[in-house]
């Protein structure tokens, strides 16, 4: 190890480190010097570190998608411990167990041998890399055959305090490049990208996640645990309850992130493998699916943004068409902040240009901020605060808000000039004043200019900015309680569009963290998404008699997350299930939200016919006139009864094993006796195009049956 | 406390809270809500006719000056007579004799004054009549049909509460997905929103069984359903939403035999006379574009309606279908244009009046005729290019009409506008407000905005106008921010 030279170690643990970076394979050239923290290992520490549970979710983030699956870059896996070990061609072996420092991976992850890993994304953090280095030292150990990911204690490097993240930020190379790049860049993106960090160094300290009795599988579960163990109500009234069954994960899971259930293949593989660690291998999988993973995101951000398929309507224009843009977002897994910069900020590279056209020989523009009037121009402020702030302001439009003292007429105002070419008057209930409030950002941020730009794009620079900074008390909180929303069922603060400082979060502590931690990977979705997925909390049986919990109408019910809430397939999820299912296959052309049609099944499922007008939610509650088009309408009639696999299991000599197939069809599980009993009772005994009709109504109930219809 | 029983015991609240599902249970406490206003009507039939209709055609009729070559604008009053009705001193344009049999039972509003100037953009002015609100409203709005359905629930428990007729939305075009949203329930969800029965004569294909299957089949895949959801995990039996989604599933199986199925048996059960009465006074091969000929499925659309309304239907609209430049959007030639439309709408029309008074529904059911803004003559027909609309301030003084086809141009008037009233507590054989007979034909008496409009057809079904359902933690009412203000003097 030449090159490498360990100067002192303090008191605080903390070693500095000057490496002569890339010394080795540049020998002719001068050496760079680099300054690196480096933290004293604990053995103790080093012994609890999981490779299941700490490593590979950092391998599985920030290497596999060049170094996993097909695509093995410098012929290197690091999807397993024994191939991490093995190493590819440039370093072989990338581990030497119980040498942290002298691994080629440790090396090259620090910046140590060039190119830095993970390339061209945002380096490890200084407690990943530390993650790392702790395991190596304690002999790189492969513990995913031993346990569940979730049995395992937990280690204690996860409930960091911020406070040590803000000494590695102050300074450090991370920070230097940072501000190297809002010097001299001349990308925005990247500027963008580097303020963050810059501005990270500003963010409050979180809440640890608090140490517990109970099972958890990760720090969302400790804090959701830590209330069961603490809260008086909750002690008196609670039941320990349990992890649901593999078949309910898997639907479950499968729903929740690609938008349809399993193939029979797909949930034969996952029910037999005997791995302990499979729900986490499965939920890695299914996010590295990222077409279905977008596909899935589209439907509700088109909804959110009011995005069109059209850029005019009838003589008006729209807000735009995004479709693509958001499912290639999700496809990159882009940035949450950079997505929202590219919508807003007319400086981006990839910023979302509005589209010009004319109506009736008058000029309109389809654009996401429209201020052609006063009325559009606090619309679409309040649509932005309502989506990325989940703060409704409407009823601050045109006077103070009666229901929610935070948000007087003015300070609604002076945010919506932020959108505007000027300053917006103060009209109160369409009586003009003549007074105009100077636009301003409705959060004090520290050190942030106090002045709004005069000129027009460079206000929604700086509105994009304040929006999108680290210390914006309500931005990542937002995004990060409508992903708890969409995988648990309700928001820690609901409604998600509405925060009311006087209706605090049911679990304010866990929201911080999951913000501070969102903000901390940079605004990796998946990463939060991930965290979720993989909780314990997010594997809970479903528990009837708790959902009250969920019922937005009753906010002084209090959230124990004891079990997740029931919820209804949306139009999309349902209707590519039951054409995934038929066919056993689901091309990605042929979803659903790719259809511009609006029929009578699809709106009475709660597909919206256009989208004027935004919405984060659609209303999940069922009607008659849903009901008919499930019972008898003809769209629904036809998905069920001309599918493939129909076919196929009418060819079935066996009555029971052709109502087995069609049970793992739909419901990806095999028919218990009862259910082969009153099968045979109601069918049994015809043949040919009557066998075709009887089968076709066993999978017509199937897929009508609350299992199907609803995830749980 | 389950769900249900806390909506039942918390009225007051629960009325405002937007609660999903259990229409019963909603309907339950809306009408304690709504207990203040003795209703008149019962039921509605909304009469839409999107396009624009011209009401110195129709409605209000004004002095007939002939086409004369180089006629000024400010001559040119109107394209047809105005003729003599079954109530004193009132007036309709000359086309509409069956209707003029029938005025004796209804009201004409014809001071219907708009600030909001919608240019050439007949969705703005449809969404706008439809919901109250302009577009954008910020939210997505229901339409006065959802609000309806939703505030007063079912008549009959079998017959959906909300019926459109006549518009076919199955479709990829986005301009009616938009018409769509705004017959739809917004943010009251699928609830409310309207059963669309597209063409009277073809039924409503979901209440005949779907793929030919006979009823024992649908029945016998119906208790296979139930006796596996009884096998289903005890978790799943146990949820509300589970057991309220199962009941939805046999109240959809009741509908297949309810009287709404047999309203639509009208071909069979309705004498010849009555089916005739019904039918358009114009055939396709009369009409100049016969790209929009919809035959008798207006007329059938009305006497479905009224069947309905017998059956206990609340609130039924009936659109003659809107397509831009066709029917009542109507721009050059308006003068002979408006004779063929009045030939689709005449007859039909005043066979449901009669037929409704003689069956003793009129008084508890109100008929309404609407469209989305008036027709003027226009200054210029170039669309869009005047700073407030076509023609809202045109006297006619400078415009020389130089042939017929300029002589019938209706341009849009969105500063004032007509509506027609029967019945459901409305006076009978009269009319509110009065236009001038010059250019601009504005109100120059009792100007009614649409928000106390909309007011008065609540008050008649006994709707206050500050109703409210909350969305994104927010009352959002029925009328503009409650505001609206009943007209009494159109009510008994």
């Amino acid at each position: 190890m030449s090159g490498l030279c360990v100067v002192t170690m303090g008191r605080s643990a903390v070693a500095i480190m000057l490496l002569y970076a890339g010394a080795l394979a540049f020998g002719a050239e001068k050496p760079k010097v680099v300054e690196i923290k480096i933290r004293a290992i604990d053995a103790k520490e080093a012994a609890k570190v999981s490779y299941t549970r700490d490593i590979k979710p950092i391998m599985d983030a920030n290497c596999s998608e060049c170094h996993g699956g097909d695509d093995l870059k410098g012929q290197f896996d690091a999807s397993s411990v024994a191939n991490l070990i093995k190493g590819g061609k440039k370093a072989h072996p990338a581990i030497i167990p119980g040498k942290p420092d002298e691994s080629a991976l440790v090396q090259y992850l620090r910046g140590q041998k060039e190119p830095q890993m993970p390339k061209g994304n945002s380096k490890l953090s200084e407690d990943e890399l530390h993650l790392v280095r702790l395991w190596i030292t304690a002999g790189a150990k492969d513990d995913s055959g031993q346990a569940l990911a979730s049995s395992l204690p937990a280690a204690s490097a996860k409930g960091r305090s911020s406070a040590d993240t803000m000494a590695l930020n102050v300074g450090s190379p991370e920070m230097q490049k940072a501000l190297n790049v809002l010097m001299f860049s001349a990308d925005n993106k990247e500027r963008l990208v580097a303020q963050r960090t810059v501005r990270m160094a500003y963010l409050p300290k979180v809440p640890v996640p608090p140490k517990v009795k109970g099972t958890t599988f990760n720090a969302i579960d400790q804090f959701i645990v830590g209330k069961w163990e603490t809260d008086p109500i909750a002690k008196q009234t609670g039941k320990d309850p349990t992890v649901c069954n593999d078949t309910t994960f898997l639907r479950r899971v499968y729903l929740d992130v690609t938008g349809v259930i399993p193939t029979v293949a797909q949930a034969e593989k996952f029910l037999d493998d005997k791995s302990p660690v499979k729900r986490v291998k499965l939920v890695d999988e299914l996010l590295s699916r990222k077409e279905d993973y977008a596909a899935h995101w589209v439907p509700f951000w088109e909804e959110a943004l009011g995005s069109a398929n059209v850029i005019m309507q009838g003589g008006i224009p729209t807000h735009g068409n995004y479709r693509n843009w958001i499912y290639q977002s999700f496809v990159d897994n882009k940035p949450y902040d950079v997505m929202v910069a590219e919508l807003i900020d007319p400086l981006m590279p990839d910023y979302q240009k509005p589209v010009v056209s004319s109506a009736n020989g008058k000029r309109t523009v389809a654009t996401y901020i429209q201020n052609e009037t006063h009325t559009l121009t606090i619309q679409s402020a309040a649509n932005v605060s309502q989506v990325f702030l989940g703060t409704g302001m409407k009823c601050a439009s045109c006077h103070n808000h009666f229901l929610n003292k935070e948000w007087p007429q003015a300070r609604f105002l002076a945010f919506g000039g932020m959108f505007a070419t000027n300053d917006l008057e103060s009209i109160r209930c369409e009586k003009k004043s003549g007074q105009f409030v100077a636009a301003k950002f409705p959060f004090e941020l520290p050190d942030v200019p106090e002045e709004t730009p005069k000129d027009y794009e460079q206000r929604l620079h700086r509105v994009t900015q304040l929006l999108v900074d680290p210390t914006n008390p309500r931005f990542a909180k937002t995004m990060v309680n409508r992903l708890w929303k969409r995988y648990i069922g309700i928001g820690l603060f609901a409604p998600v569009d509405d925060f009311r400082l006087d209706q605090p979060a049911s679990h304010p502590e866990l929201l911080e963290w999951l913000a501070d931690d969102f903000i901390r990977h940079g605004y990796d979705l998946k990463h939060t998404i991930r965290l979720i997925l993989t909780s314990r909390t997010y594997q809970l049986k479903y528990d009837p008699e708790l959902e009250d919990q969920f019922d937005v109408a009753k906010p002084t019910v209090p959230r124990y997350y004891r079990s997740p809430s029931l919820r209804r397939l949306t139009a999309e999820e349902l209707i590519d299930s039951i054409r995934l299912a038929t066919s056993q296959n689901l091309e990605p052309k042929g979803r659903l939200y790719l259809n511009n049609a609006s029929t009578a099944l699809t709106r009475a499922l709660g597909k919206p016919a256009s989208r004027n007008e935004i919405s984060t939610s659609r209303p999940d509650d069922v009607a008659v006139v849903q009901a008919l088009e499930l019972l008898n309408g003809e769209e629904f009639y036809q998905a069920i009864y001309t599918g493939k696999v129909l076919e196929e299991v009418v060819g079935e000599k066996e009555f029971s094993k052709a109502v087995d197939r069609l049970y793992w069809i739909a419901l990806n599980r095999p028919a218990s006796g009862k259910e082969q009993k009153v099968t045979e009772k109601l069918f049994k005994g015809e043949r040919g195009d009557a066998r075709r009709e009887q089968l076709g109504d066993v999978l017509w109930a199937l897929f009508t049956s609350p299992e199907f219809q609803y995830i749980r | 406390m389950n769900r249900r029983e806390f909506i039942q015991t918390s009225a007051a609240a629960a009325a405002g809270l937007g609660i999903a599902g259990l229409a019963h249970g909603a309907d339950a406490v809306t009408e304690k809500v709504i207990a203040k206003i003795a209703p008149k009507a019962d039921a509605i039939i909304h009469i839409w006719l999107p396009g624009g209709v011209a009401q110195t055609d129709t409605w209000d009729p004004k002095k007939y000056t002939p086409y004369r070559q180089g006629m000024k604008g400010s001559e040119l009053l109107g394209t047809c007579e105005p003729i003599a009705t079954s109530a004193d001193g009132i007036f309709l344009g000359k086309g509409l004799e069956n209707m003029a049999q029938v005025m004796n039972k209804g009201t004409i509003l014809r001071s219907l004054t708009n600030e909001t100037k919608f240019g050439a953009i007949h969705l703005k002015a449809q969404y706008y009549m439809q919901t109250g609100y302009l577009f954008p409203s910020g939210v997505k709005t229901p339409s006065m049909g959802a609000a309806i359905a939703r505030t007063l629930g079912r008549r009959d428990p079998n017959v959906p509460p909300y019926i459109y007729i006549g518009r076919d939305i199955d479709t990829s075009d986005e301009e009616k997905l938009f018409i769509s949203e705004y017959i739809g329930p917004g943010f009251y969800g699928v609830n409310y929103a309207p059963f669309m029965i597209p063409d009277p004569a073809k039924g409503l294909s979901t209440l005949n069984a779907v793929g030919k299957m006979k009823m024992d089949r649908l029945d016998r895949r119906q208790e296979y359903l139930r006796a596996i959801t009884g096998l289903e995990e005890k978790e799943l039996q146990k949820a509300n939403k589970a057991s309220d989604y199962m009941k939805l599933m046999a109240d959809a199986r009741a509908m297949m035999d309810s009287p709404v199925k047999r309203a639509f048996d009208f071909q069979k059960e309705e004498k010849p006379e009555v089916l005739k009465a019904y039918e358009a006074e114009i055939g396709e091969k009369d009409v100049m574009d016969k790209s929009y000929y919809y035959g008798n499925r207006f007329g059938n659309s009305l006497l479905l309606a009224r069947r309905l309304v017998e059956a206990g239907a609340r609130y039924i609209q009936v659109e003659y279908q809107y397509a831009p430049f066709k029917g009542f959007d109507m721009h050059e030639n308006g003068q002979s244009r408006m004779v063929e439309m009045k030939r689709q709408i005449d007859r039909p029309i005043a066979q449901l009046i009669k037929e409704l008074d003689e069956r003793g529904l009129l008084n508890r059911t109100l008929v309404m005729i609407s469209t989305e803004f008036g027709r003027t003559i226009a200054s210029s027909p170039a669309a869009g290019t005047e700073p407030d609309g076509f023609a809202e301030r045109n006297t006619g003084e400078k415009l020389i009409i130089e042939n017929e086809k300029m002589y019938g141009f209706h341009g849009h008037f969105s500063s004032c506008n007509a509506m027609m009233f029967f019945g459901g507590g409305f006076k009978q054989g009269f009319v509110y407000g009065k236009t001038a007979n010059e250019h601009p034909m504005v109100a120059v008496e009792n100007p009614v905005p649409l928000i106390d409009v909309h007011a008065t057809i609540y008050k008649a079904l006994g709707i206050p106008a500050d109703t409210s359902y909350v969305t994104e933690g927010r009352p959002f009412y029925v009328t503009k921010d409650g505001k609206g203000q009943a007209v009494d003097a159109m009510l008994v």
